[in-house]
């Protein structure tokens, strides 16, 4: 009995050793976790972070991030693009910080700042020099250094095509394009006519390119003068074209049947400006006439080479003061011959009629070369009182010329006659002498095996 | 006679004795326990009462993120002081949704020196409290949602074995199941679980905190019904939301979802999308001496410093898994070893990748 109180006494000694034991060491387990939290409390690097937010401005901000922003190229100002970035993205936008778990070790805490949802920079902050010591190995931070993300990957990056005709200088931001920076020396045109398009050489321009540009764009000459003011966006990139400054022109006139071939294109039905055939208006014109048919175009960036043939026949234009090419029917030595005798003493006689004041002989041989009952014959022989008051001026004919004969049938044939008129005419107190190059379409028909002229329409040589 | 008297003596002796080795045996565990829990008790009170704030709102969400000892909290909290510390539910307040056309899935690609990128690639992360394991994938398409048989009716497999009925060459757990005071056997999940375009959880009108894939590959995060996720051409899907009905989008768009971030230190898994089309799956131990855990703040920063645009919050805690081969490579933090699940992202071999 008594040694089972004994071992009763003892038992319930080890029960209250045992629990005083645990629950010291639950104590001394509470203590370290208050001194653990303690430390935890003091140390955490977002408690410096939060101090240095709260301090900075936005201008310190700027003066600590943009240093660090980085360059871009030769055509930008990175230090101005990131003035305009801070300014747009940054200044008023309410920052904020996160942790930057990749770069950031025990011994340096790394925080990514933020601007909205754009990354700008990061904050590293280091151990505290000379700062509390908390154990647990646990420190209080200071401000490391201030970086911002590079300004390439802030701004969004575009590819500049730049097309220009071959040789001309160009400037980007006012840095010269080089021959290094062509990605494509043979590059069309693409806003020209459907004519144009169909020539089978044509002016090409040169394609530069430039990649990564971030800012604003200005494609100028080597004066400064801006030649490309906007760019189409496409795909990432702006394109800008400079087109040629010189263009060209022609004006063709033709007869039908004629083939006109323009730098390779054959001008055709949809090609044609106008149509001509005054000549035969209100004739009664054997073999139906002809059309002369007109063909121009402006604003042409490659220089046109026009060829004219007629059954294979290449022909040699005249052309006419103010450019333009007049194409006509070829024909044979015999046959100009005939055609020339007829239209000789036609314009011959015609000379004769206007030169001289008055006269009805003179009339009277025009007139009798003229077919009756056209509107030339009627012209003529109503113009004879005109004459009267005309007989002060007097004319002389040069430079006459006789081409384009053409026979529209075997009782039909039309030619073409240029001259230079002098004119001086006698005014009641002075004399005015004036000139004036002039040509007619004529239209001759046989008529009792004569030819006689049938119309005389009037153009500008 | 003497010898029988004696032999009755010592009979009721041998019964005492019993009786007293076991009271006390009794007695010293009683004692053990009582001891013990006043000891916790302690600890949660300087942890809960002390002077330290930040300690005490982490403390706070970690444990009511759990589902085993949630209520812990409110022992020795008032109920208002407890409410300040946790987030406002955002479980139906979600309505942005992915921009598809911010994530543009490459084929094959190749670094400066013109070597094929590798399919998958592990990479070991350690930060802090941060401890775990990322795994990038290359073609999105490569993984899909594995799946556990007979939901509510049969347990869920362990992850290991999930990865190797599909054949797979790595996984993840993914959405959440029933698990009432952490002792649930995975063999229910929560919320709507989409395989194959086909719904096997859930329903078409209600909506969900989603987390999935599409036909292309393309991840989406944000709370839909069934029928827009499948209308939105997704292929494999579950939900997760936590206890306190906090939503699972954690990065929509390049945009961190702030109000899904809660302060709470505890095992994470997280899947997330570069621009690319890369596939991030994220796991970061908790829960043992070497490492309490990570925040979901933590898991936004991992996931923004991979170059993730869209990101979500998958099943976290003692589901936390992450199986690379046919071994599970990081620390879970169940002490009853890898948990059943009834879902989990399992990537596949390159070769048994459709299209």
């Amino acid at each position: 009995m008594a040694k089972r109180k004994r071992r009763s006494r003892a038992w319930r000694r080890f029960l209250v050793i045992w629990a005083v034991l645990l629950l010291v060491i639950g104590a001394l387990g509470c203590a370290f976790l208050y001194k653990y939290l303690d430390a935890f409390e003091s140390t955490r690097p977002e408690l410096t972070m939060d101090e240095i937010m709260a301090s900075y401005s936005a201008d310190d901000w700027y003066a600590a991030l943009s240093p660090t922003a980085g360059t871009l190229n030769e055509y930008e100002d990175a230090e101005a693009l990131y003035a305009d970035f801070f300014d747009a993205t940054v200044r008023d936008a309410e920052l904020e910080y996160r942790s930057a778990v990749s770069r950031s070790s025990a011994d340096e805490a790394v925080f990514s700042l933020y601007a909205g949802i754009t990354r700008i920079g990061e904050v590293s902050l280091l151990p505290k020099e000379n700062g509390t010591v908390y154990g647990f190995g646990r420190h209080e931070w200071q401000l490391g250094s201030v970086t911002a993300r590079p300004l390439s990957e802030c701004l969004q990056a575009v590819t500049v095509l730049v097309d220009a005709p071959d040789g001309e200088s160009v400037y980007l931001n006012g840095v010269e394009l080089r021959q290094e920076q062509v990605v494509d020396p043979a590059v069309s045109l693409e806003e020209i006519s459907a004519l144009e398009q169909r020539f089978t050489t044509r002016q090409r321009l040169v394609r530069y390119s430039v990649s990564p540009l971030y800012g604003a764009i200005t494609v100028t000459d080597a004066e400064g003068t801006e030649i490309a003011p906007s760019g189409t966006v496409e795909n990432g990139s702006v394109h800008y074209v400079i087109k040629p400054r010189q263009t060209y022109s022609f004006r063709i006139e033709a007869p039908e049947g004629i083939e006109v071939n323009v730098s390779g294109a054959v001008l055709g039905e949809e090609d044609v400006t106008g149509r001509e055939s005054n000549m035969f208006r209100k004739l009664d014109v054997p073999g139906g006439g002809y059309e002369t048919l007109q063909y121009a175009a402006d604003g042409l960036y490659s220089e046109p080479v026009i060829t004219a043939s007629y059954n294979g026949v290449e022909l040699t234009p005249v052309i006419g003061e103010d450019g333009r090419l007049f194409y006509f029917y070829p024909t044979d030595a015999a046959t100009n011959q005939g055609m020339r005798d007829a239209a000789e003493e036609f314009f011959g006689a015609y000379t004769w009629y206007s030169s001289y004041k008055y006269n009805g002989v003179a009339l009277k041989n025009l007139s009798d070369r003229i077919l009756p009952g056209t509107e030339l014959y009627s012209y003529v022989n109503n113009s004879y009182d005109a004459m009267i008051w005309a007989s002060a001026t007097e004319v002389s004919y040069e430079e006459l010329s006789f081409d384009n004969y053409h026979f529209v049938s075997d009782d039909c044939f039309t030619c073409t006659i240029r001259f230079k008129a002098d004119y001086t005419a006698q005014q009641w107190y002075s004399t005015v002498s004036y000139a004036m190059q002039d040509g007619y379409k004529m239209v001759f028909i046989r008529s009792d095996g004569s030819w006689l002229a049938a119309s005389m329409s009037a153009f500008d040589s | 006679m003497i010898a029988m008297e004696e032999e009755i003596k010592r009979k009721p002796k041998k019964k005492r004795r019993r009786a007293s080795t076991f009271g006390r045996i009794l007695a010293f565990l009683v004692v053990t326990v009582l001891c013990l829990a006043i000891v916790a008790a302690g600890l949660c009170a300087v942890l809960f009462r002390g002077p330290f704030p930040s300690s005490r709102k982490i403390a706070c969400n970690s444990f009511r993120e759990t589902s085993a000892v949630r209520w812990v909290p409110g022992l020795f909290l008032p109920e208002e002081e407890l409410k300040s510390y946790l987030l406002e539910s955002t479980e139906d307040l979600e309505t942005e949704q992915v921009n598809t056309s911010l994530i543009h899935v490459s084929e094959a690609r190749v670094d400066e020196n013109g070597v094929k990128e590798p399919y998958l690639e592990l990479v070991d992360i350690s930060y802090g409290t941060c401890k775990g394991k990322l795994l990038i994938i290359r073609n999105p398409k490569g993984v899909i949602l594995g799946t556990s048989d007979g939901f509510g009716v049969e347990p869920g497999l362990r992850l290991t074995d999930m990865v190797a009925k599909y054949n797979g060459l790595a996984g993840t757990n993914a959405g959440g199941f029933v698990d009432n005071n952490g002792v649930g056997n995975g063999g229910t999940p929560t919320g709507l679980v989409l395989a194959d375009g086909k719904i096997l959880n859930g329903n078409e009108w209600e909506r969900y905190n989603v987390i999935g894939l599409d036909n292309d590959g393309i991840l989406h995060v944000g709370t839909m019904t069934g029928r827009e996720a499948i209308d939105s051409g997704m292929k494999w899907a579950v939900s997760f939301v936590t206890h306190d009905g906090i939503a699972s989008s954690l990065i929509i768009n390049g945009e961190v979802q702030n109000q899904n971030l809660g302060p709470g230190v505890n095992p994470r898994t997280a899947i997330g999308q570069r621009e690319n089309g890369d596939l991030l799956l994220l796991v970061l131990d908790g829960r043992s001496a070497k490492t309490l855990g990570a925040t979901l703040e933590n898991v936004v920063d991992i996931m923004l410093d991979y170059g993730a645009v869209n990101a979500g919050n998958l099943d976290g805690g003692s589901s936390s898994v992450m199986v690379y081969g046919d071994e599970i490579i990081n620390n879970c933090a169940s002490i009853t070893g890898p948990r059943r699940i009834p879902t989990g992202f399992i990537v596949l071999r390159e070769e048994d990748i459709d299209g």
